[in-house]
């Protein structure tokens, strides 16, 4: 028999009263999703590394056109504001200085998974797709593989390509295209 | 395959700045329990008279000045835990706790009244009163008109439980008070 836990759901804006009240820090490895507060797992160098990686070459190929965020608070609806490990941004020339970026700001979410793509698949991704972010991938280290998802349906994307080391990736929105090889670092 | 979440905990600190900022009320109907914030079930009508019915079994002692009475109010049980019990009889103290929320060693007995949160009470709440060291627990269980007395608490558990029926006598043991269970049960 398993004992109901009700928890207390805590809204965006109380999150970030926390945040103004010093209750919560920039040292808390925190995000919240879906009303809770959830710990992050620390980055390992090869998962640091790869979004080292990731962000030199979409700053490269987009540079003027968006703006790239590295871990970096996103605002999805009133009970999620988690930190992907990278987004692409919508230009702005304030670079989002008064608020936190929101869902129609995005134009594509990265999670690098070195031990967490369960967690990455089966808690973040519905929170994208329900906040409409076109776009998401989820870098595998483990599998070397990249799961692109696109088409936002609901908690679901429409669209799974699974892409393989040797194989192209394709940013829809920017019509660029990456080498999936120079996303995974020799380990 | 299930899903590895984990939650950050918070202290007790944490969680007494949070009504001081206003981002918990005192509308909102939670407690600290292992350092999550969980919410309280509303009582229901006979959960409500049951805790009045208990109230007026120590209304005595409390005019004599033995107990303090404590209803629904949060007790300070360590930096992970802040419950709020149906009921917690205290040390008799003149300042009636003003400055701070009771401590396990000013609690003689925690009192939970379960209309169908008898498992929490149980699995949740017990381990946390035995864990404090608070000597007595009491979980009146409606469902099964049947008061489960703990007291000794070894760990994360009593050693002692009794199962109290309505034609029982129940012990207050601090104070050695004995009452008539049917006088809390329906």
């Amino acid at each position: 028999m398993t004992t109901q836990i009700n928890r207390w759901k805590m809204t965006t804006s109380l999150y970030q009263s926390m945040y103004e009240h010093g209750i919560l820090t920039e040292n808390d490895q925190v995000e919240l999703i879906n009303g809770e507060i959830l710990t992050r797992s620390p980055s390992g160098s090869r998962h640091a590394a790869c979004i080292k990686k990731l962000n030199a070459l979409l700053s490269r190929q987009l540079s003027e056109k968006a703006i790239i965020g590295i871990q970096d608070p996103v605002k999805l609806g009133e009970d999620a504001m988690p930190e992907p490990d990278v987004v692409v941004l919508r230009h702005r020339a304030d670079y989002y200085v008064n608020e936190y970026p929101g869902a129609n700001d995005i134009y594509l979410a990265i999670e690098v998974s070195d031990t967490s793509a369960e967690y990455d698949r089966t808690v973040k991704l519905p929170i994208y797709a329900k906040a409409c972010i076109p776009e998401y991938w989820l870098v595998d280290l483990n599998a070397s593989q990249i799961e692109v998802y696109h088409t936002p349906n609901g908690q679901k994307y429409r669209h799974r390509e699974l892409i393989g080391k040797e194989d192209q990736l394709h940013f829809r929105v920017f019509d660029l295209s990456l080498n999936a090889t120079d996303i995974f670092i020799e380990y | 395959m299930t899903t590895q979440i984990n939650r950050w905990k918070m202290t007790t600190s944490l969680y007494q700045s949070m009504y001081e900022h206003g981002i918990l009320t005192e509308n909102d109907q939670v407690e600290l329990i292992n350092g999550e914030i969980l919410t309280m079930s509303p009582s229901g009508s006979r959960h409500a008279a049951c805790i009045r019915l208990l109230t007026t079994l120590f209304s005595k002692m409390v005019f004599e000045k033995k107990v303090i009475l404590s209803v629904q109010n949060p007790i300070y049980l360590s930096e992970a835990s802040m419950p709020e019990p149906d009921l917690a009889i205290l040390h008799p103290a003149a300042h009636h706790y003003v400055n701070q929320h009771p401590a396990p060693p000013d609690i003689f007995l925690t009192i939970e009244v379960s209309d169908t949160s008898a498992e929490y009470d149980r699995t949740v709440k017990l381990p946390i009163y035995a864990e404090a060291g608070i000597p007595e627990y009491w979980l009146v269980d409606l469902n099964t008109s049947q008061i489960e007395v703990y007291h000794t608490p070894s760990g994360q558990k009593y050693r002692h439980r009794e199962l109290i029926g309505k034609d029982d006598l129940i012990h207050f043991r601090a104070l050695e008070q004995a009452f008539q269970a049917r006088e809390i049960l329906f």
